[in-house]
């Protein structure tokens, strides 16, 4: 009821422009009762008692103030722990499938072993092993926007013949940029190097995902497996509808940038690798 | 206009500033150094006293006076813009706040209007504004004690 009601008023702003409008006006009440004051011969119990009470108004006016800082406190917290609780049964959902999966690739295990077939259960093993490593790497990550971003983009690969490796050295404890930014960053990143992949000819299509921490960032690297990019083509890759795939195309790098500028974030390209390197910074609290 | 004697100057317009500004400090949890501190009060009174020299209706140089204190926490105690703003409101309200309360009821007592206040000799028209400045700064000091600083920590 407390998210119905107040929820936009805090996420817009608005009850900070009302607080300071409010304020103001009893700014200028003040000082127009000074200046009454000033105009007027004498002090009398009249002037006493309106200035008083404008005086009485502005302290009323700060308590306000105050109770609505407090009130939006105690909503960005709420909000913080349903988001909380949210990626807890997010994590736990993720975990009930794989003991599913664990109990599917036990029997067939238990089979192979009843059937004697034990270089089958070691080959068995070892695919089990890749698979729940890549499942794992997923859990690991706590911003359960990547995580989903991830898997989708993993499974969407998967199924166009493209190998989706993802290698993820960090928690992200301090990555929390707005959801909406996640998916056209990443989304467009992958699915960019998901054209280029197809365009080689190789065996394997294959894009790497890498994240690594450093001490006041995040590097993320996006590597594919596609053909040569020409330099030109580099050098204006990042550009607004630019692109060699045809028209009414090339926006979402350009997307990708201006994303990353909200969020105080770099893109860079490096031909020689064919790596998008793409720099967000950690995301700092204050605490009493 | 009003020609602000010296000795109001450096007991009364100093003191008056370094509260207000230390108070907005304070409200918004920012640590309080007394440099630059000294140096925003400095240039607020130097200016509030050229605007008192203007031939302007009495209270709009109080409008200054809020313009000047948010240009003061924006350009040299390194508040945002917001926080700049909410600050200067604050400050100079509460001192008016506390003026309209206090000071009126000390003229009140002895008779005085505003302007009768301002005739007074310096150190007269001086020592009538202290008591809302003592005020004043019980309550900075109880706030200063109470509202710690915040830090920035990783989370």
């Amino acid at each position: 009821m407390v998210n119905i009601m107040f929820g936009s008023v805090f996420e817009r702003g608005h009850m900070n422009k009302i607080t300071i409008v409010f304020l103001s006006v009893n700014l200028v009440l003040l000082i127009g009762a000074r200046a009454i004051n000033y105009y007027s011969n004498q002090t009398n119990i009249m002037d006493l008692l309106f200035s008083t009470a404008i005086g009485v108004n502005f302290i009323l006016a700060l308590f306000f103030y105050s109770w609505s800082i407090r009130f939006q406190s105690f909503y960005i917290e709420s909000q913080m722990q349903m988001n909380s609780i949210y990626y807890m049964e997010e994590a736990l959902n993720t975990m009930r499938g794989e003991r599913h999966e664990f109990i599917n690739h036990l029997q067939v295990m238990q089979g192979l072993i009843a059937e004697g077939k034990g270089q089958e259960a070691t080959g068995y093993l070892k695919n089990v092993e890749s698979s729940t490593l890549a499942n794992g790497q997923f859990l690991n990550v706590n911003n359960p926007y990547l995580r989903t971003v991830l898997q989708n983009k993993k499974q969407a690969l998967l199924e166009q013949g493209i190998e989706l490796t993802i290698n993820i050295s960090s928690k992200l404890d301090f990555f929390d940029i707005k959801p909406a930014a996640i998916t056209t960053i990443f989304t467009n990143l992958i699915d960019n190097a998901a054209e280029a992949a197809k365009l080689a000819d190789n065996e394997v299509n294959e894009i790497r995902f890498e994240v690594h921490e450093f001490e006041n960032c995040y590097c993320f690297l996006v590597i594919d497996s596609g053909p040569p990019i020409p330099q030109e083509t580099a050098g204006r890759m990042f550009e607004s509808g630019f692109s060699t795939k045809g028209d009414d195309r090339g926006y979402g790098l350009s997307l990708v940038r201006q994303a990353l500028a909200e969020c105080r974030g770099k893109i860079a390209f490096d031909p020689d690798t064919k790596t998008f390197n793409v720099i967000i910074p950690k995301q700092m609290l204050t605490i009493d | 206009m009003d020609k602000v004697p010296l000795i109001s100057l450096i007991f009364y317009s100093i003191p008056e500033c370094f509260l207000i500004l230390s108070f907005g400090l304070i409200i918004q949890r920012k640590k309080v150094r007394f440099s630059p501190l000294l140096l925003a009060t400095l240039i607020s009174v130097s200016a509030s006293y050229l605007a008192r020299l203007l031939p302007l209706p009495y209270g709009l140089h109080t409008l200054i006076g809020v313009l000047t204190v948010f240009l003061m926490f924006f350009l040299i105690l390194g508040l945002d813009f917001k926080q700049s703003l909410v600050s200067a409101i604050i400050s100079i309200g509460t001192l008016v706040a506390l003026e309209n309360v206090i000071l009126n009821y000390i003229q009140y007592k002895l008779g005085l209007g505003l302007k009768d206040a301002m005739a007074l000799s310096p150190w007269q028209r001086t020592i009538i504004g202290w008591p809302h400045l003592i005020v004043w700064a019980s309550l900075n000091l109880y706030l200063y004690n109470r509202l710690k600083p915040h830090q920035v920590v990783e989370r």
